[in-house]
């Protein structure tokens, strides 16, 4: 009997590798994947063999599936860890391809993995979460943002224990609600946001020193949902009865700033996919042929209305979690900070504009050497210093959207600010990651005003660092 | 490349574990050129002769698609697994035209860079390149067609592109091609996947390229110590006059 596919096909493509060789192990096991199970312990070759047949006949067999997963536990003799590497690899490199099928069921049987416990269950549950795209309000993105908040949602005693899933979940939410608390219409969408503004509620409510585990970050994106009614009262309290979250550490917001965010966040809202193209293009790509691999990243990335909301995604991968070495620095490889000019080139919302270009300079607002790396700053001086002369227009925007949020991101800490954004370009010079502010200072182009207010940040160079060397002998409560 | 290794890796692997039964469901696979030769072979070699080849056929096979070629292991895989060391005149003679047979498979599969393509009205061209851009969907007769820059590190080339072809690729695509024809077709030089060939879709965006030189753009002249090949004469344009460098 021919067993049905689990990748969809398109004329002449070749044979998927993963499916192939799921396929094969079923094809080689189907007549011992009847009870009675053998209670004969396989040898390390045909475990995995079996597993590859277990998981093939999961995902194709649904009538058929409980059966197969009675085997697996009667066999299973690693914690799951083979399956649930099957299941990853096939998240991680075919998941969009998945037929409707496959793709119910593999959710079906990582519902049930997470009440056994299975090895690397949360790693898989990330790459799910990978896979929702921003800013995409089809059927099947929908779907699959319901589908995998109704899971988590009914494993909140899971959750608990694994910090890392729960502020994975909370950060992807939080972001699609910004996405999709715009949108009117059915009734499913209404109660998919119900059940996004919910969890988020929970979690930030009830779990709040799990949710601190984001960082400053997650300042950035609750303030993209403060209109949420929900939101508008956490973000109340958040400011003005931090005690109500009753966690110890957590006394006024500024202690987020102070919490870096860990980079694998910045690679919960861009795919796989994205993140390897992002990853070759910035690797190996060099300065003159980049024209080509951009458009075809807009055709497969940022092509419909709304997927510019993941711009200021990948600007944040971009600054913190790409870092390329020396080697590719001094190469003739393409630099990030012309990416992200690209990047910012391609928005034509000011809104979602607005969002890059916050993504971009927001290391810099709490920027603290001890603590932060110098690469996450990096970029934004090089695209403002690299565009005089003949992109001047861009490194205008950017001066003038860097004071606007110094003055105006945080009100209350406006001096801290300014001076976090000071140490920035004073590292950034004492490092040699450039020599010289001249040809932005000296550059008729830019507004007297604004080099004036660029100069300012300079000579506080000297009053910054005796503040700094201050303040670390009155140890603050910080 | 680092790319395209552990997929290699992966393969090898499996045929230690599970050479026997891919073997056999890969006979199915050989195309109907290879078959006839394997029916010569079959009415002389015993059954574990046919294996070696068999083995090593489809491995060879598989290698197509990673693009890796290695011949000593190829070779040596083919000594390890043909038992008969000693033997009489009848399958010492086996033995050599299997490998005689093996060398030629080997040397007719060997992915090339597109710099290195030469016209003939033979189908043996395995590259794998980058779909640069596409022309315009025509007609000839009852099939579409259309014209492609494709290129990988070394050249670009034009690429004709016919029926269901047509609409499947896109620009970023990788393709593969196997025993396709690089020759003359209505007055245009351009690889194509021609009767024989096969063209198949292998990946995405990540492949680096060159758009010159432009084996299309390329006067050839026959060569006047052996009449069937051709050399290059004169480079008509760096890039395509078509589809232009890019902008």
């Amino acid at each position: 009997m021919c067993p049905e596919r689990l990748l969809r096909t398109v004329p002449h493509e070749a044979e998927n590798p993963i499916e192939k060789s799921l396929r094969e192990a079923f094809l080689l096991l189907q007549n011992q994947l009847k009870p009675p199970f053998p209670l004969t312990i396989p040898f390390p070759p045909e475990y995995s063999q079996l597993n590859h047949a277990i998981a093939f006949g999961i995902l194709a067999q649904p009538h058929l599936a409980k059966v197969h997963l009675t085997h697996l536990h009667a066999i299973v003799v690693d914690g799951y860890e083979i399956f649930t590497s099957i299941l990853l690899k096939l998240c991680n490199e075919s998941f969009s391809r998945l037929l409707e099928v496959p793709k119910c069921q593999l959710l079906w049987v990582c519902s049930m993995l997470i009440h056994i416990s299975a090895e690397k269950i949360e790693t898989l549950f990330i790459s799910l979460m990978r896979q929702i795209t921003g800013g995409d309000f089809s059927e099947s993105n929908l779907w699959l943002s319901v589908e995998v908040l109704k899971i988590l949602s009914n494993n909140w005693d899971w959750l608990v224990e694994e910090p890392i899933v729960l502020s994975s979940a909370l950060y992807v939410y939080l972001k699609l609600l910004a996405d999709h608390f715009r949108l009117g219409g059915s009734f499913k969408l209404e109660e998919l946001k119900r059940m996004e503004i919910d969890f988020c509620v929970k979690a930030l409510r009830e779990h709040f020193q799990l949710s601190m585990h984001i960082g400053r970050d997650l300042v950035r994106i609750l303030q993209d949902v403060t209109y949420i009614p929900e939101f508008k009262d956490i973000w109340k309290d958040l400011l003005f009865d931090p005690k109500s979250f009753q966690v110890s550490e957590f006394s006024s917001l500024s202690n987020l700033y102070w919490r870096r965010t860990p980079s694998h966040f910045f690679l919960l809202r861009i795919s796989p996919q994205m993140e390897s193209q992002l990853r070759f293009l910035l690797t190996f790509v060099k300065w003159g042929s980049q024209k080509r691999y951009q458009a075809w990243f807009v055709k497969k990335h940022l092509y419909w209305p709304g997927s510019e909301s993941m711009i200021s995604d990948i600007v944040r991968f971009i600054c913190c979690v790409h870092h390329p070495s020396n080697e590719i620095i001094h190469s003739n490889v393409i630099s990030r900070w012309a990416v992200i000019g690209w990047l910012l080139k391609s928005c034509r919302r000011n809104y979602y504009e607005a969002n890059a270009k916050l993504a971009l300079f927001y290391d810099w607002l709490f920027f603290d050497e001890k603590f932060d790396n110098i690469m996450n700053i990096e970029p934004a001086m090089l695209l403002m210093i690299n565009s005089v002369p003949q992109y001047v227009d861009i490194t205008h925007m950017l001066l003038e959207f860097l004071f606007l949020l110094v003055d105006n991101y945080d009100v209350h800490h406006r001096e801290m600010l300014a001076g976090n954004v000071s140490a920035s370009i004073n590292l950034l010079l004492r490092k040699g990651v450039v020599h010289s502010l001249d040809p932005l200072i000296s550059c008729n182009s830019i507004s007297p005003a604004l080099r004036e207010r660029f100069n300012s940040f300079l000579p506080a160079l000297h009053l910054c660092c005796n503040k700094k060397v201050n303040e670390d002998e009155t140890s603050t409560d910080i | 490349m680092p790319l395209r290794l552990p997929f290699y890796k992966l393969v090898y692997k499996r045929l230690e574990i599970e050479g026997d039964k891919m073997v056999l469901s890969c006979v199915n696979h050989v195309k109907s050129g290879w078959k006839s030769v394997f029916m010569v072979f079959t009415t002389v070699a015993d059954d574990r002769s046919l294996h070696c080849l068999l083995t090593v056929y489809t491995w060879k096979k598989c290698t197509l698609r990673t693009g890796s070629v290695r011949e000593s292991t190829v070779l040596s895989t083919l000594k390890v697994r043909d038992p008969s060391l000693n033997h009489s005149a009848a399958e010492a003679k086996e033995e050599e035209w299997g490998r005689i047979y093996l060398y030629y498979y080997i040397h007719m599969t060997k992915i090339i860079h597109l710099k290195d393509i030469v016209p003939a009205a033979t189908n043996t061209v395995n590259a794998q390149f980058i779909l640069l851009e596409k022309g315009g969907i025509a007609r000839d007769g009852k099939e579409m067609t259309c014209p492609a820059l494709v290129a990988d590190e070394t050249a670009s080339v034009h690429f004709q592109m016919w029926g269901s072809e047509c609409e499947t690729f896109e620009p970023g695509d990788i393709i593969r091609l196997a025993d396709g024809i690089f020759s003359y077709h209505k007055n245009n030089l351009v690889l194509r996947a021609g009767k024989r060939g096969k063209a198949e879709k292998v990946g995405e965006f990540t492949m680096l390229f060159v758009e010159t030189p432009n084996m299309s753009e390329i006067r050839w002249a026959r060569d006047p110590n052996n009449l069937k090949k051709f050399v290059q004469e004169a480079i008509v344009s760096p890039h395509s006059r078509i589809f232009g460098p890019s902008r």
